[in-house]
């Protein structure tokens, strides 16, 4: 706990710092470059934006722990940073656990497949599939979904997110192709992990003996090989995770996903420092609780952590 | 990215062309209120809105909005002459007194009637230090506001300012007028969220960073207007997924079409594709207090380097008008058409003037500017033609905007690659930017008599017989010295499909003012 606490602290600070390091102004973003010097003087001073950096981090920590992450002031001026957020991450999270889901489904089938038909042509197919589709830029094959089943077949929007809480059918339908995009590069990582750790497995004494006692193919897959080589599997999912946090912007963009990586994005742009450094603690939490459910779910999977 | 982006769009064309899709944005959350349907018109290139408050807006997408929920005294009609807005009639009893009657029956969008009370407070609001209008000096020159009766307001002024009526047409001086009830009720911050004005949207929902909804004000002054009953406005960033929701007719109308993609939307079924001039000019800024560009010999030569014809090609395939000054082409009456000189590619004449100047080959200068889009194609032309012609060693700095902006604000650099759209008139041009006290002169160019012909221009009320002859001399003595070296002035190109009818492509971009005679079929 202390040290998840500490994180985020030291987290919130470098996040500060680096902002407040990038030249430019969240004056001039708010006020446009038609404003005169001196309502750029006015805004500064409304917003403290004069005030050495220790006080203005120090007057933000402290009503960041009291629950208050402050007003944007210049990406959309009055609305709380906790309401943008609140806003956009529902959309986040919805589009991030949709690919999580399509990744893990691909990977499983993907990789099994390829394990299990080790060497043979299904294996072949799988594995070079997986190498095609990590190397494929996520803008690019966003482009190409939209192409393909959208401008070409008609089945889903071309942009345009509809948010969960209006119609989930509707959400299910508009973040399929978003969804995808980002689960297809994820699939490709996570069945050649997949592969590798089963194939592993495969060849472990007790898979062996298995094998010598006449149990069953499948039994063998599933009671022996698939659940010991699943513990790295979830491990490397934990931290594909974080990328779906931030590093799902791009297409966020390119599909109109209202998400809090396009907030943070263009907070950091308007320079609209508290909103930033909202987004940033509230990323620093999923990580730290996403870290503590992968650890769950290993020991889980392995009695002799748990035990 | 952005090229293969382009590679792949310029692919996608054909298969477009034939598809009519009928997935589309917002298709479940919101279905087509009962008196209309809704016209799905998107913001493209931006996402961020800080304010729909006309006192405090300050960056183009919220004056974008704010055109459609409010109005003005005045304004502009496609043909760019002044007619009524909420005003029916003006008059100006001596040169430095307007008089206006305004429309009677005229509704904000909470049922209260808009009155001469409103427009004095208007005025008076943004005249207010403690407010805080970005733009309250551009109004000061207004020194008193009165109603006379309900529907008459006299506007006085510290000297003759024939700009003035082209000011009130504008978002960019804060004078939509706004409801003394409503701002007074909500306070000034929660009225920048939820604004009450007389235009022919109603705010429904606000979706920072996603999107806007508005329904039809139904008591509108113009009547049959607005013909939907209902808009959305989603704001767009990547505005390659905006051609794409267009395409797939998940849109109606886009604002600003890459110039990358105008061809091949000329050239899309379905889709009418329009375009004029703007109300534009993109120009090198030239810092004239520092060297190389303290030499006007050294700047003329760089003018006469560029070939405009080549760069507009080169730069934004095609989709403007090569300049030579800064009043856009769109200001028939101020535009200097006569070729200037030194804004004329002739690489001779350039060296000559290279040989006469303080610096020579090989000299080095850092040019500033953004990497968006086709600004960065912008520089990058520029820098490589005037490499090329004079020897000289320019190179290229990529900032993002706001800081790029900033530093020229500053006088921190060499050169900077800029614009300006101004609305509309040409002393908001000139006087601003190249009269000694300007206030976007940041590189302090002065010129007593450029200072004395715009002094005068300002006071001249007969805007165009008498007005115009003296902004042309003005454009032809600042070529004379090249301060900045202009380059073009853009095309705003829009793209809305072709079952969309009342769409007319006004040459100021008032994004919200173009919406309301637009219908589907």
């Amino acid at each position: 706990m202390i040290g998840s606490f500490a994180m985020l602290v030291v987290g919130a600070a470098v996040v500060f710092l680096l902002l407040h390091a990038i030249p430019g102004d969240a004056a001039i973003a708010a006020l446009g470059d038609s404003a005169s010097p001196d309502a750029i003087a006015a805004f500064r001073a409304q917003h403290h934006l004069n005030d050495p950096l220790a006080v203005q981090f120090w007057s933000w920590a402290q009503a960041a722990l009291t629950g208050d992450l402050g007003q944007s002031i210049s990406l959309a001026g009055g609305f709380s940073t906790a309401a943008l957020i609140a806003g956009s991450l529902p959309n986040t999270l919805f589009v991030g656990a949709y690919a999580l889901i399509l990744a893990i489904a691909i990977s499983l089938a993907g990789g099994s497949i390829a394990a299990s038909r080790h060497g043979r042509i299904e294996d072949v197919l799988a594995t070079s599939g997986a190498i095609v589709t990590i190397s494929l830029p996520d803008f690019w094959l966003g482009y190409v979904l939209v192409l393909v089943f959208s401008l070409g077949f008609g089945w889903f929007p071309a942009y345009g997110f509809t948010r969960p809480g209006d119609s989930l059918a509707g959400a299910f339908h508009s973040g399929f192709l978003p969804a995808l995009a980002i689960a297809v590069p994820m699939a490709g990582i996570l069945s050649r992990m997949l592969r590798a750790t089963l194939l592993e497995t495969f060849r472990r004494a007790y898979v062996v003996s298995a094998h010598a006692m006449g149990f069953g193919r499948f039994f063998i897959f599933w009671h022996y090989v698939l659940r010991n080589a699943l513990i790295p599997y979830v491990t490397a999912i934990g931290l594909q995770a974080r990328y779906l946090l931030g590093g799902v912007v791009v297409i966020e963009r390119v599909f109109g996903v209202p998400g809090v990586g396009s907030v943070m994005v263009d907070a950091a742009f308007a320079r609209d420092y508290g909103v930033v450094q909202g987004c940033a603690v509230v990323f620093l939490l999923i990580v730290i609780a996403t870290n503590l459910l992968v650890d769950t779910i290993c020991g889980l999977l392995d009695p002799r952590r748990t035990a | 990215m952005s090229i293969s982006r382009r590679h792949l769009l310029t692919g996608i064309a054909g298969a477009v062309a034939t598809n009519a899709a009928p997935a589309g944005l917002g298709q479940y959350a919101y279905a087509a209120v009962a008196n209309g349907q809704t016209l799905r018109a998107a913001l493209t290139g931006f996402s961020v809105m800080n304010t729909l408050d006309p006192g405090k807006a300050a960056v183009n997408p919220e004056f974008f909005i704010i055109w459609g929920m409010f109005n003005t005294l005045v304004k502009f009609d496609a043909g760019m002459k002044v007619v009524g807005d909420l005003a029916e009639s003006w008059t100006n009893p001596d040169p430095t007194t307007w008089e206006f009657r305004l429309r009677k029956g005229v509704r904000f969008h909470d049922g209260s009637e808009m009155t001469a009370d409103d427009v004095v407070f208007t005025f008076e609001r943004i005249a207010d230090e403690k407010f805080g209008s970005p733009v309250r000096k551009r109004m000061a020159t207004v020194t008193q506001v009165v109603a006379l009766d309900p529907y008459t307001v006299r506007l006085k002024t510290d000297q003759p300012f024939a700009p003035l009526l082209s000011a009130l047409t504008n978002t960019r001086t804060s004078t939509q007028i706004v409801c003394k009830k409503a701002v007074l009720a909500m306070g000034n911050e929660q009225y920048g969220r939820t604004p009450i004005g007389t235009g022919p949207w109603k705010l429904k929902e606000w979706r920072p960073n996603e999107r806007l909804i508005f329904v039809a004000h139904t008591e509108y002054f113009e009547s049959g207007l607005p013909r939907c009953g209902a808009l959305e406005v989603p704001l767009i960033k990547d505005d390659a997924s905006a051609i794409n929701a267009l395409a797939a007719g998940g849109l109606e109308f886009v604002n600003a079409v890459p110039y990358g993609e105008s061809d091949r939307l000329q050239h899309m079924q379905g889709v009418t594709f329009s375009s004029v001039p703007g109300l534009n000019a993109r120009f090198m800024a030239l810092n004239i207090q520092r060297p190389p560009f303290d030499d006007v010999h050294f700047r003329r030569a760089v003018s006469m380097s560029i070939n405009r014809e080549a760069f507009v090609q080169a730069a934004v395939f095609g989709q403007a008008l090569p300049s030579q000054g800064y009043i856009p082409k769109a200001i028939g009456w101020a535009y200097d058409d006569t070729p200037h000189e030194y804004a004329q590619f002739n690489p001779v004449r350039a060296k000559e003037e290279l040989a006469k100047s303080k610096y020579g080959a090989g000299t080095e200068a850092v040019i500033t500017g953004f990497p968006d889009a086709w600004w960065k194609r912008m520089i990058e032309v520029f820098v490589d033609m005037s490499n090329n012609v004079l020897g000289v060693k320019f190179r290229v700095e990529l900032q993002d905007a706001r800081t790029a902006y900033s530093r020229w604000t500053q006088n921190d650099g060499q050169a900077w690659s800029m614009g300006w759209i101004a609305l509309c008139d040409p002393d908001e041009y000139l006087f601003d930017c190249f009269h000694s006290t300007g206030w976007r002169n940041f590189s302090k160019y002065n010129n007593p008599a450029l200072d004395k012909l715009l002094e005068q221009a300002r006071q001249e009320l007969d805007r165009e017989a008498k007005g115009g002859p003296l902004y042309k001399q003005a454009e032809r003595l600042i070529a004379d010295d090249c301060p900045s070296v202009f380059l073009m002035n853009t095309f705003s190109n829009s793209a809305v499909l072709a079952k969309v009818k009342g769409f007319e492509h006004t040459p100021y971009d008032g994004f919200g003012a173009q919406l309301a005679p637009m219908s589907i079929s």
